[in-house]
């Protein structure tokens, strides 16, 4: 049997790759093996999960446009490429910055892109908090044009109030 | 080192007293959580993994989620106390053999267990016997509400609670039934069972969950899909195929029993008889045998054995609780006669073949009453 590392050497070292899912043989050469040593023994460490595997056939099907894959996430660094290889985020903000990919790939594991479930109350808290802040500028905006400095300070105080609170949150 | 106490009685799981508790030996609900203004565990550091369990530790002791809340941070534990906790399905194998700091809580007997710092920095667990996923969930979603007040979970309008894998982002929750089906193995029907339940996206796994093989005809069944669909809408997904499962494995038994009464009746006993008698015995043909046996109690051929004796047995004669239980460390072929051992005295003195009531030779102060 051929090395699959080299196509060179005839493989002596025979492993099971268990991380990606489906049970794969691998057959390398002694050289080829030292080489991959890091990579084998991280390899066997952990046995596929079903999310794992789930991930794994999606990414196989859907691929994301070139200039895509060097997205970045500024919070932790992760790119794209990477967090389509390993199948995990690296922080919660990466749904965000990934956004355009990943819908795809959403749609594909769950048939769905809307939560549809439980809200913790501090979300809840926000999103009211979010829309009255946005009727208060419109508000703001509104008497500063017709000139009514009272109500505009008044309203301009309000404003800050609740972006108190949020930041206390 | 720290150790953890062996409760013999096991989890309330074990009792075998829910409902359907002949087929459904248990419901669990598991819930993703991770804490927002850290990075996931991914990307975490150990400083960081440090950070997340102490802000974890401090919002269970605020949020107060029963009186019999402990903590065990994982590393502390021997391998043995740690994989005592993956056969009680209180922690998972990647937890258990996991690195760096981490832990879990346990609390209301077992019956709740949240997980710090496995693959998403909380997983709340929720288990409890017989076919009951409505008051599991209700459980498990009230410690989530009581944590939610202390922690800030990483939350998206948009696409619900974020997790480490897009797998589990949306409710995060994954709803599961473990069935007892050794009809349906038996007479090859099983397969029929998977078949329909993926085209409901329902995923079938077995005793020890993702990647495990299935053991003693236990499957656990579970939804895939967590994003777009309510955790009610889920469980009752669940709810509704589960029934349909118990009859087609009730109609067999029956059928079993009428058409080849002999040909049960002989795996019943030959693998009760087999347990009596055995002087060394692997955990694997001990899963088999048991599978018979519970099958044989639950159809009235075996009368003096409960199902919660059924139901311990596989449970304490795992690896981890054999040594546990004989407080020192076994290899392989030891804990396979310490594991006979242990099966001949819980079912001694046991009739076979007259099928009368139990009387209470041998020891029936083991067997609670099933109710
Ligand atoms: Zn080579
Ligand atoms: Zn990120």
């Amino acid at each position: 049997m051929q090395c699959e590392g080299c196509q060179k050497n005839a493989a002596t070292v025979h492993l099971t790759d268990v991380s990606n899912n489906t049970k794969k043989e691998i057959h390398l050469c002694e050289s080829c093996a030292k080489l991959q040593g890091v990579t084998i023994k991280s390899y066997l460490h952990k046995s596929p999960t079903y999310p794992e595997l789930l991930t794994q056939l999606v990414h196989s099907q859907s691929e994301a446009p070139a200039d895509e894959k060097d997205v970045v996430c500024p919070r932790c660094g992760i790119t794209y490429r990477k967090f389509r290889s390993t199948g995990k985020f690296g922080c919660p903000n990466d749904y965000s910055v990934f956004k355009k990919g990943l819908f795809n790939l959403l749609e594909k594991i769950h048939g769905k892109v809307e939560h549809k479930g439980k809200v913790p109350l501090r979300a809840s808290d926000q999103i009211v908090k979010q829309k009255e802040l946005r009727a208060l500028r419109a508000d703001l905006e509104k008497a500063v044009r017709e000139e009514a400095y009272e109500r505009a300070a008044q309203i301009r105080d309000r404003i800050y109030g609740l972006e108190g609170r949020q930041g206390e949150v | 080192m720290e150790s953890i106490e062996l409760q013999s009685s096991g989890g309330e799981w074990l009792a075998g007293t829910g409902p359907e508790s002949d087929i459904v030996i248990s419901s669990r609900i598991r819930l993703a959580r991770n804490l927002a203004e850290f990075p996931f565990l991914s990307k975490a550091t150990q400083k960081e993994r440090g950070q997340i369990e102490r802000r974890a530790c401090e919002a269970l002791l605020k949020a107060k989620i029963a009186e019999d809340m402990r903590y065990h941070s994982l590393p502390p534990l021997s391998p043995i106390d740690r994989l005592f906790l993956v056969e009680r399905h209180l922690i998972s194998r990647e937890h258990a053999l996991g690195k760096g700091p981490r832990g879990v809580c346990l609390a209301a007997r077992e019956t709740t267990s949240i997980m710090v710092n496995e693959e998403d920095h909380l997983r709340m667990q929720g288990l409890r016997s017989g076919f009951q996923l409505r008051t599991t969930w209700e459980q498990v979603d009230d410690v989530d509400t009581k944590l939610e007040r202390v922690l800030d979970f990483a939350f998206s309008p948009q696409l619900g609670y974020l997790t480490v894998c897009p797998t589990n982002v949306g409710t995060g929750m994954r709803a599961s039934v473990m069935l007892h089906l050794p009809a349906l193995v038996m007479t090859r029907q099983i397969d029929k069972v998977f078949q329909a339940l993926s085209k409901i996206n329902l995923a079938v796994r077995g005793l020890y969950g993702e990647g495990t093989q299935a053991s003693g005809d236990f499957y656990q069944i579970s939804n895939q899909q967590t994003l777009g669909k309510s955790e009610l809408e889920i469980i009752e997904t669940i709810e509704r195929v589960i029934p349909k499962i118990m009859e087609y494995e009730r109609t067999v038994r029956e059928n079993l029993l009428e058409q080849r009464r002999e040909v049960i009746e002989d795996k019943v006993w030959r693998a009760f008889g087999m347990l009596q008698t055995a002087r060394t015995i692997n955990s694997e043909e001990t899963m088999d045998l048991l599978s018979a046996v519970r099958m044989g109690v639950n159809l009235r051929i075996i009368r003096d054995v409960e199902i919660p004796t059924v139901n311990e047995l596989f449970i304490l004669t795992q690896p981890a609780h054999l040594q546990k239980m004989e407080r020192s460390e076994l290899n392989s072929p030891e804990r396979d006669i310490t594991r006979a051992t242990y099966i001949r005295n819980r079912l001694a003195g046991r009739a076979a073949g007259n099928g009368s009531q139990g009387d209470g030779r041998g020891g029936g102060k083991e067997d609670r009453k099933a109710k």
